[in-house]
């Protein structure tokens, strides 16, 4: 650590220790610094984020000192800054709880944002129905160009940027298009004098949360910015009014998937509390995905793991292999057998030990399931 | 700065090599057929185990290294990581820099790069030193000097492309494509005048409206259709055909550009996941195979097309090869792209059960079960997204008549509903568990391949994958690192472990080998990769874990 690293932490504990009155330590927010209306490093408007990690700031008693890289690639993003310990906070992150990074965790949400239908004043709307027989504008590989293009019968043309669609719009070659709400929001409202009319819409991945982030191991920072940002509930929405954002009941173009039954787990780290190191560990390990298929008790696991070498419900031709044939190799020791093997591997035959990535509990529900399989 | 004597006597040992030689390293590799192969037989299977440092460069940057130094006269020219960072001109013999290049690489290049900050090293063609940049330019240097003799912007690293492997050259035209599919670019691959830099031609990987192919693509999705050619080309001067592998197309979601599964129709998404053979002065496509049609699983057609003469039919036939990362070993005709055979290389492949003969066209796996799409997961498919082999290179042996090939064993579960969100918009990612061994305990490994025979002859199975490219000698030899950092000989004929050496940080790039003044020399850049560790959670920390960052090169000889 950087002896400036160090006094700044040093600054940091005496800051907490003696509250108000006492020097305010730097709170270090991860923002891309070209990206409004979210944020923007220079120009006389800096964005909805920094404007509201200010006031979170303001609320934790701690001057945010801000720290630039452009998301292109978020993942990168997030290595290169947050997870370097470049900076403390990252703003923002989708609260969803399939979007899961190791190393972080996520406060609640504090803010919807989604697409937008772009269309004429006075083009009606109430349903995806209404764009048939419509020349619809989309974003490449957006997920507005994947719901038409899955549903078919649309005719959708892919723009790579949003200048270009809404260019085609102002010409006429286009009766609408769905584009992302904050950006053509803030550029409707600015600079085209809310020449168009935008409804928000809703489905999978058409619209979503957005928390912030905090490195593993700051989880009482994270409740700080939770607790703030919770008492900021009305300066977030009149920020995102003052910077354009589409507001309201999204109109919905599809379903919502539902998140997998099974991330209990998830949600409680998408909630910012603290969860136990063993189960943050196991949420990267090939884990049972949601019992889509069977209600028996470890099959999913099984099937999702195992079955790659030992057959779809453990019925291989190599014999050895075969999981069906255990009680009658094994005999009233089979259980045990299979504990141990499964649990130590069996390098030679090329199994591998799953003690360190699977609970007993899971094993023994896998175990279970073996059990209804025996011949 | 330097005198001009020395500059004569630079010249002057460029063009005696240059005579004096029967084959040395002047290229990526070894020839522009991509084979690797060395006659040098001084370093072979009875010595090799006194082996040792001759000499070492640090690069002057750490992480991801992947270049092959290529040999002019006695200069050694190799490129470091991160724009590049560095190009080194140095005395083959002694390792002395003769002169240094560095670019002035955009600061925050990185941002927008969209994989890693690699280089795979220069190319040579009359007097110059070729480079390609991460910020998408291609630079010439006058090779004696270093001196920028003109330098031309090919593609705009703003909107997340860059260069990362050195161009072809072939005629008087220096050839290179771009990476960087993902941002929704349309692939291309650019020929420029060897002289002066000058744009001549710009070939598009994904045909536009309009033109013959384009009828692959649905609605309008070829667009953007990515089909980046952004790694190694091969060259045939009798045929005067370039040749280069293309990458998947963009965007990942099949239901956009077609019918989102096996019954593909007219939706193949040409020129994506192909080879394509074109004409070096025109840019035209000559012809064209490819290998996943409709791609969904991120099967690059990238990988070294590597030359060869084989029998098939009871002819010798001028043929391409290549291990292709969706675990298919093929073999075409590269005089018209006839596919000669196919077969998979690696065990447990399962997304197809073969390729048609008579179609060409894979055999994919029933009812979509291994192949993802909309809502549609499909679980433990193999091989996973990183391919059976990674853009490491094989090498091809005509004297054992085996190809060595670095393969990975890892399946995958893909499915796309995440949710992820980056400037200007949200967008469904892909969701997928690549920490997927496939059976047989091990994750990788270096494999002799019959390429006639289509089968194995022996194989080195390894616990980590991700193995560095091969060299192999007429010495016996075949070399090759891995991501431990350990550099190794091995006996070509039985994969016997000769010789090792640690060099202290993972080795992904291939080795190459030259002889001056009667003294073999075998030389290696080493330092880990980064990039394909970050998607794979407590496996990439494995592989990250196996050695520290580095960045150099070892040169080593028997005395």
């Amino acid at each position: 650590m950087s002896i400036r690293r160090f006094a700044r932490r040093v600054l940091c504990t005496l800051a907490a220790a003696v509250a108000l009155g006492a020097q305010a330590a730097p709170l270090r927010i991860c923002a891309d610094p070209d990206n409004l209306p979210f944020s923007k490093a220079d120009g006389p408007e800096k964005g909805l984020y920094v404007e509201l990690a200010r006031l979170v700031g303001q609320k934790l008693g701690e001057s945010p000192e801000f720290v630039w890289w452009l998301t292109y690639n978020q993942r990168r993003a997030l290595r290169n800054t947050i997870l370097q310990d470049g900076c403390d906070a990252y703003f923002a992150l989708p609260a969803n709880a399939d979007y899961r990074v190791r190393g972080l965790v996520k406060t609640r949400p504090f803010l919807d944002v989604s697409y937008a239908i772009v269309a004429p004043p006075g083009l009606a709307v109430g349903g995806l129905a209404d764009l048939r027989g419509k020349r619809v504008g989309v974003l490449h590989g957006s997920p507005p160009h994947i719901l038409l293009a899955a549903r078919g019968g649309y005719a959708t043309t892919s723009f790579r940027e949003q200048e270009e669609a809404l260019a085609a719009l102002a010409k006429g070659e286009l009766d609408a298009a769905i584009l992302w709400g904050p950006s053509v929001g803030y550029e409707n409202l600015r600079k085209q004098a809310s020449r168009w009319q935008l409804t928000p819409v809703s489905g999978n991945g058409l619209d979503g949360q957005l928390a912030v982030a905090v490195r593993k191991g700051h989880e009482e920072l994270a409740a700080r910015i939770d607790k703030a940002l919770l008492e900021l509930r009305p300066q977030t929405e009149e920020l995102a009014r003052k910077y354009g954002f589409p507001r309201g009941q999204g109109l919905p173009l599809a379903a919502r998937r539902v998140a997998p039954a099974a991330d209990a787990r998830a949600s409680k780290l998408a909630a910012g509390l603290s969860v136990p190191s063993h189960w943050a560990a196991r949420t990267n390990a090939p884990a049972a995905s949601a019992p889509a298929e069977g209600v028996l008790p470890g099959r999913t696991l099984f099937n999702n793991v195992c079955s790659h070498c030992h057959g779809t419900d453990g019925a291989s031709p190599v014999s050895e292999r075969d999981l069906r044939r255990l009680q009658r190799r094994y005999k009233d020791e089979w259980k045990e057998t299979a504990l141990t093997t499964i649990k130590n591997g069996r390098q030679d035959a090329g199994m591998p030990s799953w003690r360190a990535t699977y609970s007993d509990a899971q094993i023994d529900e896998v175990i279970g399931f073996l059990a209804t399989l025996q011949k | 700065m330097k005198p001009s004597f020395l500059f004569a006597a630079f010249a002057l040992a460029i063009g005696a090599a240059c005579s004096a030689q029967a084959q040395n390293w002047p290229v990526y590799g070894g020839d522009t057929g991509n084979t690797r192969f060395s006659e040098a037989a001084q370093i072979n299977t009875s010595n090799v185990r006194n082996l040792k440092v001759a000499w070492a460069l640090q690069l002057g940057t750490l992480r991801s290294q992947e270049s092959t130094p290529i040999l002019v006269g006695d200069t050694l020219y190799v490129t470091s990581s991160f724009g590049p960072k560095n190009v080194f001109a140095l005395n083959a013999k002694t390792g002395e820099v003769r002169w240094r290049y560095s670019p002035d690489v955009p600061k925050g290049i990185d941002q927008y790069a969209c994989c890693d900050v690699n280089n795979r090293g220069p190319a040579y063609h009359d007097g110059k030193l070729l480079v390609g940049r991460l910020d998408g330019h291609v630079v010439a240097l006058d090779a004696r000097t270093g001196k920028e003799l003109w330098e031309t912007k090919v593609v705009d690293y703003k909107q997340g492309s860059v260069i990362t492997s050195p161009p072809t050259v072939a005629k008087n035209v220096v050839i290179t494509g771009f990476g960087g599919g993902e941002y929704g670019a349309r692939g291309a691959l650019i020929g420029l005048d060897a002289a002066t830099g000058k744009e001549l031609w710009r070939t598009h990987t994904v045909p536009a409206p309009g033109e013959e192919g384009s009828e692959t693509w649905k609605g309008d999705s070829g667009k953007y259709g990515g089909a980046v050619a952004w790694h190694i080309g091969s060259y045939d001067p009798k045929l005067n055909l370039v040749y280069y592998g293309t990458s998947n197309p963009a965007p990942w979601s099949a239901v956009v550009r077609g019918n989102d599964s096996s019954e593909i129709g007219p939706y193949s998404n040409l020129y994506s996941s192909s080879v394509l053979a074109l004409n070096p002065e025109t840019g035209r496509i000559q012809w064209h195979y490819q290998f996943t049609p409709h791609d969904a699983w991120d099967y690059d057609g990238v990988n070294e097309l590597v030359f060869a003469d084989l029998p098939f039919g009871g002819r010798t036939v001028p043929v391409l090869m290549q291990a292709n990362r969706n675990g298919f070993f093929y073999v075409l005709d590269r005089a018209n792209g006839k596919l000669l055979s196919a077969r998979p290389f690696v065990d447990g492949v399962n997304w197809a059960s073969g390729i048609d003969m008579k179609t060409g066209r894979p055999i994919e796996a029933a009812n979509n079960a291994k192949r993802p799409g909309m809502q549609r997961k499909a679980s433990d498919v193999c091989p996973n997204l990183i391919g059976a082999k990674n853009w490491m290179p094989m090498s091809w042996d005509r004297r054992t008549g085996l190809v060595y090939i670095p393969t990975i064993n890892l399946c995958m579960d893909m499915e796309g509903v995440q949710q992820d969100y980056k400037r200007g918009q949200m967008y469904l990612g892909v969701n997928f568990d690549l920490a997927k061994q496939g059976a047989g305990g091990y994750m990788g490994g270096v494999k002799a391949w019959d390429p006639v025979k289509q089968q194995a002859v022996w194989f080195n199975k390894d616990d980590l994958f991700y193995s560095g490219g091969m060299l192999s000698t007429a010495g016996g030899l075949a070399f090759h690192g891995d991501i431990k950092g350990w550099f190794k000989a091995l006996d070509t004929k039985t994969g016997r472990e000769l010789w090792k050496f640690n060099t202290g940080s993972g080795i992904s790039a291939a080795p190459m080998t030259y002889t001056l003044d009667g003294k073999q020399y075998v030389a290696v850049v080493s330092g880990r990769t980064l990039s394909i560790p970050a998607f794979f959670g407590p496996l990439g920390e494995k592989m990250v874990d196996a050695s520290p960052e580095g960045g150099a090169l070892f040169v080593f000889s028997l005395n």
